[in-house]
């Protein structure tokens, strides 16, 4: 690395040079003056702790998505109006600004899906609630800015005032995600963070392939996260466990699909 | 020169140049990134962390102070085990990895505006490690969740090292006895869950360091003991 190109990362990661000083354990005046270019000829192993500072490898973000569709703008930068310019056919979420392609979904996936959504419905049914229970695709505006739209497998929302301009704005009660390999990374990372930080009061995420489902119940600090497999009935905790998912029954309903992937 | 004797100055054109310095002077000054200063959640960088009094536990992630608890015995048990477990496993394969405890800053994502603190780390490339703090992430991190930071613990810093590059988290929850381990590598993002009386595989090992927990436990049952007597 030449001390022009240590120059331009410094300049691109705004280090001072008492940083770069701390970082390489050289004395400030030795960083000033090489960087500074007043020293012409710098010791080998001064360039060299200096390089270490910046050698820095690429972070691998969680990222999914081709640059997208007809607009030079760059990740983390697109709003609600370039997702609603998407075609119809390409499914995508918006988090904060980054387009994410989604794949589409598999039969065993929209089964799960499905089915959780029915027992919701049959429960708030059966005591004249007022939730609704709803399966993707759903638009929810989780923050209500311009940065973030995402498409949850299931939703419940119990504030009807929630639906807002033909899509949810805000968040909702009770979010389902049925896991697939492409979106694992980004539902367990990141989105667990947005719903926490939306108020999204409950989370799970059904991992068809391990048999498993999480329960993140983001208001009950003694039982945050609970693990449960296909065999078990999972409690649904906005609803107080009174209503429970049988996954056993799911499970057996699905599993000629299972023998066909075999 | 006084303010005074640039008061009585008759000469309005030295009495301008004055305060016009003066106020330059104070500008300036208040301009300094100074502990204290007023600045948002979200705005810190590097220089406020380092600005803070030592006796202030905090991290910053992405530009927001977090304060830090205190551990309790249980928390330095449990950290002093695994780090001894960990150091032992590389010391009797010779190998190059390290195994650091908290406090030791590590710079995560490289940049100024977070500066984090795991309990238990392994770092196997040592360009990384500086003398001051760790300058990217490491392989293998160890948080042992206290109840004011199982939030943080348990979903922004799993985000942050699944997006750092760390290879292997685990989540250490004293209260429910048991440990949340995230294999963040290799795009298979397996999560699994194990009790206190677990042996848990080290995976960025091969699985061919095995922390026997139920060990752990014995040592640091009589705390859970105590815990119920008073």
């Amino acid at each position: 690395m030449t001390i022009d190109e240590m120059r331009e990362l410094k300049k691109e990661l705004g280090f001072s040079y008492e940083q770069i000083a701390k970082m390489s354990n050289l004395p400030v005046g030795t960083v000033q003056k090489v960087l500074g270019g007043i020293t012409k000829a710098p010791r080998y192993e001064t360039l060299k702790a200096l390089e270490s500072v910046f050698e820095i490898k690429k972070t691998n973000m969680i990222q999914e998505a081709q640059p997208a569709y007809g607009v030079e703008k760059k990740q983390g930068e697109y709003t609600i109006e370039d997702y609603f310019t998407l075609p119809d056919e390409r499914r995508v979420e918006l988090i904060d600004g980054v387009i994410y392609d989604m794949a589409s979904p598999t039969a065993i996936h929209q089964i799960i899906a499905d089915e959780i959504c029915g027992i919701f419905k049959n429960f708030v049914r059966s005591k004249n609630g007022i939730c609704m229970p709803l399966t993707s695709p759903i638009d929810v505006q989780l923050d209500c800015d311009n940065k973030t739209i995402v498409q949850p497998d299931v939703v419940v929302i119990c504030d009807r005032s929630k639906f807002k301009y033909g899509r949810i704005y805000g968040a909702p009660e009770l979010v389902v995600e049925v896991l697939s390999p492409s979106t694992l990374k980004k539902d367990t990372y990141l989105k667990a963070q947005k719903y926490l930080n939306a108020g999204v009061r409950e989370y799970w995420m059904v991992d068809p392939k391990r048999k498993r489902v999480f329960v993140h119940q983001f208001e009950n600090d003694d039982s945050l996260i609970n693990m449960y497999t296909f065999e078990d009935e999972v409690p649904v905790g906005i609803w107080n466990g009174e209503c429970k998912v049988k996954f056993r029954e799911i499970y057996e309903y699905v599993e000629f699909l299972y023998q066909q992937e075999e | 020169m006084t303010i005074d004797e640039t008061n009585n100055n008759q000469n309005s054109k030295g009495l301008y140049d004055q305060k016009e310095q003066l106020d330059s002077v104070s500008m300036v000054c208040e301009s300094q990134p100074v502990y204290g200063t007023v600045k948002k959640q979200g705005e810190y960088t590097i220089e406020d962390y380092l600005a803070i009094p030592d006796d202030r536990r905090v991290e910053l992630i992405d530009g927001v102070i977090y304060d830090m608890s205190s551990p309790t015995a249980i928390h330095q048990e449990i950290l002093i085990e695994l780090a001894t477990i960990l150091k032992n496993y590389i010391h009797s394969k010779n190998g190059k990895c390290k195994t650091y405890v908290s406090a030791f800053d590590v710079q995560l994502d490289c940049d100024e505006k977070t500066i984090v603190q795991p309990d238990v780390m392994i770092i196997c490339d040592r360009n990384k490690v500086h003398l001051q703090r760790v300058f990217g992430a490491p392989d293998f991190i160890v948080e042992i969740l206290s109840p004011s930071t199982d939030k943080k613990d348990s979903y922004l810093k799993l985000y942050k090292y699944a997006n750092a590059g760390v290879r292997e988290y685990w989540i250490v929850d004293p209260l429910k006895k048991r440990i949340i381990v995230h294999d963040l590598e290799n795009n298979t993002y397996v999560t699994e869950v194990y009790t206190f009386d677990d042996q848990i595989p080290v995976r960025i090992f091969g699985g061919d360091c095995i922390v026997d927990f139920h060990t752990i436990h014995m040592e640091i049952e009589y705390l859970y003991q105590d815990n119920e007597e008073t």
